[in-house]
């Protein structure tokens, strides 16, 4: 008798309404901080390992206090002295940091690409920059796509107008794809680092080596981090751990009020309704189908508020891409979180309604003629 | 038609029990036997245990001790959801308060029984506009009960009690609420469904009208039976 149940809804749209609102939010937080952290993870994880499973990478400890850089330089002349120690077969100065909080912007000299994969790298447009440029830059096609560039576009970096030479087409290495590259020496002039780097990568002879080469340097070099590309990984997947715990933190209480608010409200409008309830039990409505009336209307408020709820968790996760991503489409919401959170808050709120049904199949029909 | 005992009330006794020992004893030890196709009235002050009676007569509420039959089967011992199945199919019911669905139209409210069944919309709304055109609501079919007057929701009432063809209808002051003209149309319409259909009534009622064309009276007192008055054209044959 769904078209009961759509009425009685219908009827008292300010209560659907509020006994809805909890899972419209649970399914929205869920599926938007989850296709945010799906895509941070994604992405922090590509574009480490474009870097390569077999590099170290050194960068110097941050020093805490205020206007402290959140990425320290340091001489790039250092870059000899790894180069001098044992089992280390290279290593290359490069400037990494961040372009508008999240776009990796990366400083690299020709001969050094190969240390970032970017050697053999496709071009969707045309090609790399030469080292001693002072106007050009290279972008990943996701941050072109993002920014609606193509070659011979400016792109304005700490104020300073560059040019697209070329639109890197990475395929399945993402962390290209949404990066800018730009030449060692004018990533140093911009960004105010004359003869500095931010990070210096290290190329062992052997691979076996690179763990005593990594704590040969953290013993040597007190002020100076360094990690394997394994460490950065397992570092980076904790972070991004953290953030997936709390996302479902944050779902498993959205959920909660979200259910407390479905029984609170479906038992308050169940004690409203008593003398329907009653009438109708005293015409003949058994248990069954007054708990199965009461379960349908959670099943349509449910259906409804999911297609809410994935609506504005579809919009929040455009809003992240937009301002904290810079406009490269990293969060998705995959068909398969969405079916999941929809899925989930039907169940949800079908669980919640399972006591106030009961209670609502108890209703004696006699206080409701009485009355 | 043969006469069969749909009603046989054994020693009914009801108690409210209320906190410790405060014990009201609505009903003390009622013997009843009503036949199929008769027209009964129940008759007594207030406070009687008329009510009680009916509903216990109606299976919405069980007896502290005694037995029910209906139809020859035993009603008093049955589950929640084996006494909804009797209602729903051998039993209408109209109340003095109507006891509409107030969010539902005419026509759903008396479809209501029948979907209760299992029967699906079309078919009950179907049987729903057939009835309340019997009872001359042809016109009110999409009306909600407080768009309608009482002696039209009391109709709409009696519609529905018809709506799965039961042989019983029980009727708990129908007339209660309504001016006289139209607790007269609703003694007429009852009257008219036990002589033209054949259905067994009950009623309880202070309408003089309508006591007196039941073909027995019943009058109740402190929960008991005070004494019967049989119609003598209509007397039962043993
Ligand atoms: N739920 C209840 N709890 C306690 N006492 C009750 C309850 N229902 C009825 N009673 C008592 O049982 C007795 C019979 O009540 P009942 O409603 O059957 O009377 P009635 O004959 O229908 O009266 P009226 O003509 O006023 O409708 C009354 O004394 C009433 O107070
Ligand atoms: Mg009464």
């Amino acid at each position: 008798m769904l078209d009961l149940s759509a009425k009685e809804l219908t009827e008292h749209k300010l209560r659907t309404f509020l006994t809805s609102l909890g899972i419209v939010i649970a399914i929205a937080a869920i599926v938007s901080l989850g296709s945010i952290s799906a895509g941070m993870d994604a992405m922090v994880k590509d574009t480490l390992r474009q870097m390569g499973a077999d590099k170290i990478i050194v960068t110097k400890k941050i020093t805490a206090g205020l206007g402290a850089p959140m990425i320290p330089a340091f001489d790039e002349d250092i870059v000899d002295d790894f180069k001098a120690m044992n089992g280390v077969d290279d290593a290359v100065p490069i400037i990494r940091t961040n372009y508008l909080g999240s776009v990796p912007l990366i400083g690299i000299e020709e001969k050094d690409r190969g240390f970032m994969q970017m050697a053999d790298v496709d071009f969707k447009e045309g090609g790399w920059f030469f080292d001693d440029d002072t106007d050009s830059v290279v972008v990943g096609k996701d941050f072109a796509e993002a920014r609606n560039l193509n070659v011979g576009d400016e792109l304005k970096i700490e104020n300073r107008k560059l040019t697209v030479v070329g639109i890197i087409d990475a395929g399945e290495m993402r962390g290209l794809n949404m990066m800018i590259a730009l030449p060692y020496r004018l990533a140093q002039d911009l960004l105010d680092m004359e003869g500095k780097a931010t990070v210096v990568l290290i190329k062992p002879g052997d691979i076996t080596q690179a763990d005593a080469i990594k704590e040969q340097i953290r013993d040597e070099y007190e002020d100076y981090d360094a990690m394997t590309t394994e460490d950065m990984l397992a570092r980076a997947g904790n972070i991004v751990g953290t953030i997936g715990l709390i996302t479902i933190g944050i779902g498993v209480i959205t959920s909660l009020v979200a259910a407390v608010g479905i029984i609170i409200t479906m038992i308050s409008s169940i004690a409203e309704r008593k003398r329907q309830l009653g009438i109708m039990k005293a015409v003949g409505a058994s248990t069954h189908v007054i708990m199965m009336q009461i379960l349908q209307e959670s099943l349509i408020m449910s259906i409804v508020s999911g297609i809410a709820g994935l609506l504005i968790g579809y919009m929040l996760v455009g809003v992240v891409n937009n301002t904290l991503l810079a406009g490269m489409q990293i969060a998705a919401v995959t068909p398969a979180l969405a079916a999941g959170a929809f899925l989930y808050g039907i169940m949800l709120s079908i669980v919640s309604a399972l006591y106030p049904a009961w209670k609502a199949s108890r209703t004696d029909p006699i206080e409701a003629i009485r009355s | 038609m043969a006469k069969r005992a749909v009603f046989k009330l054994e020693k009914i006794t009801k108690q409210y029990r209320m906190g410790e020992d405060v014990v009201t004893n609505a009903l003390c030890g009622i013997d009843i036997e009503i036949e199929n196709g008769e027209y009964v009235a129940i008759i007594g002050p207030s406070g009687s245990g008329k009510s009680t009676l009916m509903h216990i007569m109606g299976c919405l509420d069980s007896p502290t001790k005694g037995r029910v039959f209906i139809e020859g089967i035993d009603v008093s011992k049955m589950k929640d959801n084996e006494l909804a199945v009797v209602r729903r199919e051998k039993l209408g019911f109209v109340f003095q308060a109507y006891n509409l669905v107030n969010t539902l139209t005419a026509v759903e409210n008396v479809a209501l029984p029948m979907r209760f069944a299992g029967v699906g919309r079309g078919e009950a709304v179907r049987r729903a506009r057939e009835l309340l055109k019997k009872v001359g609501l042809t016109d009110r079919m999409g009306h909600k009960p407080n768009q309608l007057s009482g002696g039209q929701q009391q109709r709409v009432a009696i519609a529905r009690s018809l709506i799965n063809d039961p042989d019983i209808i029980l009727a708990d002051e129908p007339t209660g609420n309504l001016d006289t003209k139209s607790g007269q149309e609703i003694v007429e319409l009852l009257e008219s469904l036990n002589r033209k259909m054949g259905k067994t009534i009950v009623v309880v009622t202070h309408h003089l009208g309508l006591a007196q064309r039941a073909d027995r009276r019943i009058y109740i007192k402190d929960g008991k039976v005070e004494r019967e008055e049989r119609k003598a054209s209509r007397k039962r044959r043993r």
